[in-house]
Formats: structure tokens, sequence, C-alpha cells
């Protein structure tokens, strides 16, 4: 082999390694959403189950066949148990730690200059691993779609896959916004790892990444409506499923894209703060 | 019995060790407690939902559910608090070595990888939130349970938790010959919430193979039932005989990929 | 009957041979090919009690498995092998009771806390009785001198304080034979000495049974009239100090760096050259001699009075050399 070949070799193989390596751990996570999908799947095959009305309730309409709770049909409610929660595994962020880890070592010292250069840093590499992960992922999703239509007659259009990718989009982009700037937290507390995991599971939930957010109850349901969390996981999700129409659809990317230059400039404003702080007083 | 009165001395100090190092990172103990609020929220989700909707779950009112999910997270203050994060250290302190001193002392060294350390915040806050919720779910059921009928209860959560305790750790004594446990942990762990729904809820097959092969709804189902008044005699028996058969499996399973570590290891 | 009796102890490590690159990593998926590494091979010996005994040999010589097995957390592959009359591998509560491990570099002490809290917890683990305990707390915090320290937190202490107090720890409940893996590896040179003064006065006020490993020979020079010599699995020496001392100790290495190059017949002249480099452009010239013990300071005199020298150093043969030169005048098997 000549030198040239075994080098170029060499570095695919490497890289083919690591994505080996990521790929696993990866998997492992997917694994994880297998749970909750059982879980869930059998709770509402009870509640759905005829004849189980005990007291009356605002969240439930229709009976029998086109009984709807929260909203939902049987087979909407699977539908969407199903694809939000690999939805909410794939938007998953992680940075925050590592980002928490620069401001503690003092590592952030070699991009203090240049603010959006560690920011960017910081989307590339987010960007780089949720594409690799989206296309690992959409396989997942599609295997689960071709399930859910044999067993509940689960179906999804080219529109609802198109207003999907750009859903999805809008999710990575607010979920990392809004990640980056619980992250930014660490530039005041130092002991901050279970804050993270405390966070995380408000906003997930919040996002409705357990249920949808129509089991909150009207009022609720109304103001988490407007916050940007659900955009991270149940509209991407509603869109799959078709219970999203165009004009929505449109209103909900344009929202969703107004939070994001929202949360942006509250990331910059804070960042500025808190590196005069990194910087006068240290990590 | 000395021996089993010396081991509770030993778990004295231990416990007593465990919160003055927590005390020491008064942040951490505090965050802490607020991660272990927030997956509690998630929990008591399940039970919201089921109240919200106002149905029977097959044939378990949404009170009845309250029981169970009270019991699942006082179970849960147990196993996080108590066991769970010694299971997730056991490849670490193989590889940094701690674990070859553990063997040279005079006390059971499954006692101590096993139970070394604890989270009393955890623990704390989910078996106070499982008891109270517990309560509330009995307090609203016609007929309030009498004493013996809480000892009961008491007497099956305890087995239950043993239970726990051994199949949570069958797998990772494989620790001793795997490389990477983190990851086997993380999906075992993910099990645990198979119990934050009463085992009615999945079917027939589902719960024979939880309750006999891998007795999962032994841990909270099984008290859960006894205290609504709604076991069966089969469960009855079982859920008193599968701590025994279980921890004896564990303790089997433990030996076993002792003598291989000690004989394997480089 | 001895305290520790060996009998051709022998231990064995099968592993796989890993791979190299892609097409060794997937030739691997099909067959891997079995290795074994031969740790200890067939070593025998016997140590009185109140014996201190230094485990000597370089890195990967089979010393600290070997002190894994003798101290239980080893199975050995074959060979017998008895500590206070118990087969340690069995692991027997009595044993345990009795034996102590100390492994330089691992801590058994609880980092967020003050080391007194965790010598409680070995008070209730070794069953020490309250009387007891106080008095040989106080007397081992008398040796080190670590009173002040006691209630500091172990994460803050030094090094060598850290040590002290694992060593502290490990000495509460009086053992019988105290094993000691690389005691003083890292640590300065007061840590070192205190250690070593504390395990001698344990000896030879207590009759504890020591068996110390290091690849320090000052370790062992301190402290053992006895010195076992291993290497790659093999016992080649098994005797008093002083026959290690004079094989490893009899030469010493000079080391000059000098100012201006040098014709290396003029090198040659003073005999023992071992080593010539440098000279050219800007390097300095670097010379290595072997000069013998007794020869060493008219040697020093001789060459700095003669050459350009810059830098002069004098140092120990390294440990792998002597123990091969050991080889070598034994007339020994390899």
């Amino acid at each position: 082999m000549t030198d040239a070949a075994g080098k170029y070799l060499g570095s695919f193989s490497l890289g083919l390694r690591a994505a080996l390596e990521y790929r696993a751990n990866f998997f492992f996570s997917l694994l994880g959403a297998v749970a909750p999908v059982i879980i869930q799947t059998a709770l509402w095959t009870c509640l759905y189950a005829p004849g189980a009305q005990m007291n009356a309730s605002g969240a439930v309409a229709g009976s029998g066949d086109s009984l709807r709770l929260f909203g939902f049909s049987y087979a909407q409610m699977l539908g969407y148990v199903v694809v939000a929660n690999i939805v909410s595994r794939l938007v998953r962020t992680g940075f925050e730690y590592d980002l928490n880890d620069d401001i503690r070592s003092g590592g952030l010292d070699r991009y203090l200059a240049k603010p959006i250069d560690y920011f960017g840093f910081r989307m590339a590499q987010f960007a780089g691993s949720k594409a690799a992960e989206t296309v690992f992922m959409g396989a997942a999703l599609a295997l689960a779609i071709v399930v859910l239509s044999a067993a509940t007659g689960f179906s999804v259009g080219i529109a609802a896959i198109l207003g999907f990718a750009a859903a999805l989009v809008l999710a990575f982009v607010l979920n990392f916004l809004v990640f980056w700037c619980v992250g930014l937290l660490g530039f005041w507390l130092t002991e901050i790892g279970f804050l993270f995991e405390a966070v995380r599971i408000v906003i997930i939930t919040a996002s409705g990444g357990i249920f949808p957010l129509s089991v909150f109850g009207s009022g609720p349901e109304a103001v988490l409506e407007k916050l940007p969390f659900r955009f991270t996981i149940q509209f991407p999700t509603d869109v799959l499923c078709g219970r999203v129409d165009g004009a929505q659809l449109a209103s909900g990317l344009a929202l969703g894209a107004a939070w994001s230059l929202g949360l942006f400039a509250l990331g910059r404003a804070v960042w500025a703060v808190g590196i005069r702080r990194f910087v006068a007083v240290g990590s | 019995m000395r021996e089993i009165a010396k081991h509770f001395r030993v778990y004295m100090a231990l416990v007593r060790m465990n919160v003055m190092s927590q005390m020491e990172y008064r942040a951490n103990f505090v965050t802490g407690i607020m991660m272990e609020i927030g997956y509690l929220a998630v929990k008591i989700l399940y039970v919201v939902v089921a109240f919200s909707a106002g149905r029977s779950i097959a044939g378990f009112a949404p009170d009845e559910m309250l029981v169970f999910v009270g019991t699942f997270v006082t179970a849960t203050g147990f196993y996080a608090g108590l066991y769970m994060m010694n299971f997730f250290q056991l490849s670490a302190i193989v590889k940094d070595g701690s674990f070859d001193t553990l063997m040279t002392k005079p006390v059971s060294l499954q006692f101590m990888a096993t139970l070394r350390r604890c989270d009393i915040g955890i623990f704390l806050v989910d078996t106070l939130a499982g008891i109270a919720m517990t309560i509330i779910g009995l307090s609203r059921l016609p007929g309030l349970p009498d004493f013996w009928r809480l000892l009961g209860y008491a007497f099956f959560l305890l087995c239950g938790s043993a239970v726990g305790y051994a199949i949570y750790l069958i797998p990772q004594t494989l620790v001793f010959k795997l490389v990477n446990s983190r990851a086997l942990a993380g999906i075992v762990d993910s099990f645990w919430d198979f119990n934050n729904v009463p085992m009615i809820v999945y079917d027939k097959v589902g719960q024979t193979i939880g309750s006999y092969l891998v007795p999962m709804f032994v841990i909270t189902s099984f008290p859960s039932l006894f205290a609504l008044g709604r076991m069966t005699g089969a469960q009855l028996v079982w859920g008193a005989l599968a701590p025994i058969v279980f921890v004896a499996l564990s303790r089997l399973a433990w030996t076993k990929g002792l003598r291989n570590y000690s004989s394997a290891s480089g | 009957m001895d305290i520790i009796e060996v009998k051709e102890l022998t231990r064995h490590f099968s592993y796989y041979e890993k791979a190299e690159g892609l097409s060794g990593s997937l030739r691997n998926l099909i067959r891997r090919k079995k290795l074994v590494r031969e740790a200890v091979r067939g070593v025998s010996f016997s140590i009185g009690e109140g014996g201190i005994v230094g485990f000597l040999g370089p890195n990967g010589a089979g010393k600290t498995t070997t002190l894994k097995m003798l101290s239980g957390i080893m199975h050995p592959t074959s060979g017998e092998a008895r500590v206070l009359g118990h087969v340690p591998w069995l692991r027997k509560k009595d044993f345990r009771m009795r034996i102590s491990i100390v492994m330089g570099q691992r801590s058994q002490l609880w980092p967020d806390l003050p080391a007194s809290e965790s010598f409680r917890l070995n008070k209730a683990i070794y069953e020490i009785d309250t009387k007891d305990y106080e008095r040989t707390l106080g007397e081992l915090i008398e040796l080190f001198g670590v009173k002040e320290l006691l209630k500091v937190q172990v994460r803050r202490l030094s090094l060598g304080e850290r040590m002290k107090m694992e060593i502290t720890a490990a000495l509460l409940h009086r053992p019988e034979v105290l094993f000691l893996d690389e005691p003083t590896i890292g640590l300065d040179l007061l840590s070192q000495r205190a250690i070593r003064d504390l395990i001698r006065t344990l000896n030879e006020g207590q009759g504890t049974t020591v068996m110390l490993t290091s690849h320090y020979l000052a370790d062992i020079e301190e402290l053992c009239e006895r010195v076992i010599l291993i290497n790659r699995g093999l016992i080649v020496y098994d005797g008093a100090l002083s026959g290690v001392n004079a094989a490893l100790a009899e030469r010493k290495v000079v080391r000059l760096v000098f100012s201006e190059p040098v014709a290396r017949a003029a090198l040659e002249s003073y005999g023992g050259l071992r080593d010539l480099e440098g000279g050219a452009g800007l390097q300095r010239m670097e010379a290595i001699f072997d000069v013998d013990r007794a020869r060493v300071r008219d040697f020093s005199r001789g060459v700095l009075g003669d050459l350009p020298v810059a830098d002069l150093t004098i140092e120990e043969v390294p440990l792998e050399e002597g123990i091969a030169r050991l080889y070598r005048g034994e007339g020994g098997h390899d």
C-alpha cells in the first residue's frame, strides 16, 4: 500500500471507528425509548377501553370508536406516543455539560475575545452530530411508522413529511438555544450537574415529551402553547402525525422562529455578562 | 446473628459518612433533590392523566392507581436512594482498585460493594412522597385498611425491595466480565419505570413474565394489590417466596462472578 | 510454622492479541489468538514471624501479583500458599481480620471527609474495642505527628500526609501481617522516611510481619534485612540485603556534560566509557562512564581537573541492569 493510500485509509478507519462507537452510544439511547413506549401504550390502551368511564370529564369526547381523550383518538394517541418518544431522543442536547467543563477548567480562555466563535463552534458541532443522528433515527422512525400503520392504520403523507423536516430543523435550533441559555448558568453556579438534569426533565415535560400538552388541562395548555418548549417535541410530532394543517404549520414555524431570535438575543446578552465575570473572577 | 448486628453497625457508620459527604456539597444536595422532585412530578403525571380522564384502568379506579404509583415512588426511594448507584459504580471501583481493597476487609464484600453509598436526600424525598400518596389514595377509597393490612403492605413492600435489589444485581455481576457496563446500566434502569403503572395495565403474557420470570411487578404492584385487598392467593404466596428465591439467585450470580474476577483479572 | 509460606506459586494471565489496524480488527472478528502472560512462575519462599521482607523488582516483575495472591485478592493458577495458617484466596474471616494491605496510589479513605471518619469506619469493620482503638490511634498519630491533620478533609492533604493516614487506617486493628505495595511511590523524602520509621517501630514493637514491594532500592535498604529479588515472574535472589547491595551498588554511573568537544581517545583513557554523544554544532558533548564505587571520588577529581566539564552527575545503576548483572553473577537462569 502506498504511503498516501495508507494515510487516507488510516483517517477513514479512524473516522469509521469513531462513528461506530458513537453509533453504539446512540443506539443504546434509542433503546431507552423502548420502555416508555411500551408503558405508555399499555396505559392508553386501558384508558381507551370501552366502558371505562367512571366520572364526568372535560377531557373526554365521544364514545366507542369515536372516543377522544385530550383531543386524541386511540390511533392518534398511539401515534403520538411512538413519534414523540423518538423525536424527544433525537433533539436531545448534551453540550451544556461540555460548556460547563470549559468554564470550570478555564478552557474557555481560548475563545474569550470572540463570543460568536465559541457559540458557532458549539452550534456547528451540534449540527454535525444531529445530521448523523437524523439519518439513523430517520430509519428507526420509518420502521416505527410501518409498524404503526399496520397496527392502527396510521398514515403519513408527503406534505406531512416535508412539514416535519422543517419543524425538526426548528426543533434542533430551539433546543440548542434553550440549553445554550441553561448552560450559561455555569458562569454563576459551580455545582451544576443535577440542576441541568432537573431543568431538562421539566423542559421535556413542558415540550410534550411524556404526554401531549392537552393532558394539563386547557388553562395550563394555553400558556404552554405560547412557550418555546412545545416546538422541540410536540410540534414536529403533531406535524408528522397530520394534526397540523398548512396555516397552523406556518404560524407555528413563525412563532418558533420568533422564539429563536429572542433566545439568541438573550443568550448573547447573558454571555456578555458571564464572560466578563469569567475574566474577572476566573473559573 | 452477631455478624448481622455487626453489619448493621457498619451500615450505620456508612450512612453517617454518606450524609456528611453530601453535606460538603450543599448546592449539589439541593439540586439533587430538585432533580428527584422533577422525576417525581413525571411519575405523578401518570396518575394525573388517569384522574383527568375520569376513567378506570382495567377495572381499577384512579384512586387505586394513586396507591400503585405511591408504592412505586416509595420503592424508588429504596432503589435510587440506597442501592442503585452502587451498581452503576461497580465497574468504576473494579477499575480503580478499590474493589480489591474491599476484598481484604472482614465484612461481606457484596454488602460493601452494593450498599456502600447512599443518597439520603433522594431516599427521603421519594419515601415520604410515596407514603403520602399511598395514604391519600387509601383514604379516598371506601373502607380504611386496618393495622394488619398495613403491616402486610409493609411486609410485601420490603419483600419487593429485596427482589428489586436482587434482579438489578444479577445483570451487574456481568460487570466482572464486561468492560462497558454503563450502557447496560442505562437500559436496565429504564426498565424500572415499567412499574410506573399498575401491572394490570399490561396484557396477560406481560403480567406473567413480569411476575414470575423477571419479577418486576413483585416490587410495587404486589404490595399495592395487598393494600387494596385485591391480591390473589398465588400472588400472596409468590410475594413472600420470590425474595428468597431471587436473593439466593443473586448471591449465586455474585459469587460466581467474583470467582471469575479473581481467577481471570489482569 | 512460618507466618507466610509460599510453594511453587504460579499465575498466568490469558489475553487476546490486540489487532493492528482495520484489517486486523476484521480478522479478530473471526478468530482471535489467545496469548498467555506468565506473571508469576513457581515462586517459593517462607517468612517467619516478625520478619520484614522486601520484594524488589522492576515494573511488571510479578511483585504486585504475588502480593494480591497472598492477600486473597487473586487466585493462583497453581501452587500453594499459607498466611497465618490460612489459604489466602479462601478469604476466611479470621484471615481478613488479622492482615492488612496498603497499596500505594490507591486510597481507601473517603476524600470529602476527615481521615478520622474513615478511621471510625474501620473501627466498626474490624470490630475494634473502643479502648484499644483509642490507644492504638493515639500511638499512631503520635508516631506520625499528624494530630492537627485529623480533622482536615482527606482531599486537602498532601500526598505524603494522605499516605500517613492510609497507613494509620490500615494499622488500627493491629494486624499480624502487613502487606505494602509500593507505599512510598510519588512521595517526598521526608514522608518516605517517616513511613519507613513507622514500619520499623511497628515491627520492633509489635512483631508485625511485613512484606513490602518496591522498585526503589532505598525503601528496601532502610527497612529490610532480607530481600527477595523478582524478575519476570521468577525469584532471582533470596537472602541478606548485603548481598544485593554489593551487586547493585558497587558500581555507579557518572554522566559528564562538556563545555567544549573532547577527543574520544582522551575519554577512553579513564576507562569505563560507555557512551558518547553530541559535540556537533551547538549540541554539547555528553559522556557516560561506568565507575567502581570505590573509585568514584578519584575519577571525579581527575576529570574535573583535566577536562572542560560543565556538569557532572553520579547516578545509581538502573535496577534492571543491576538485576541482569546479578543473573550473570550467580550464573543464573534466564
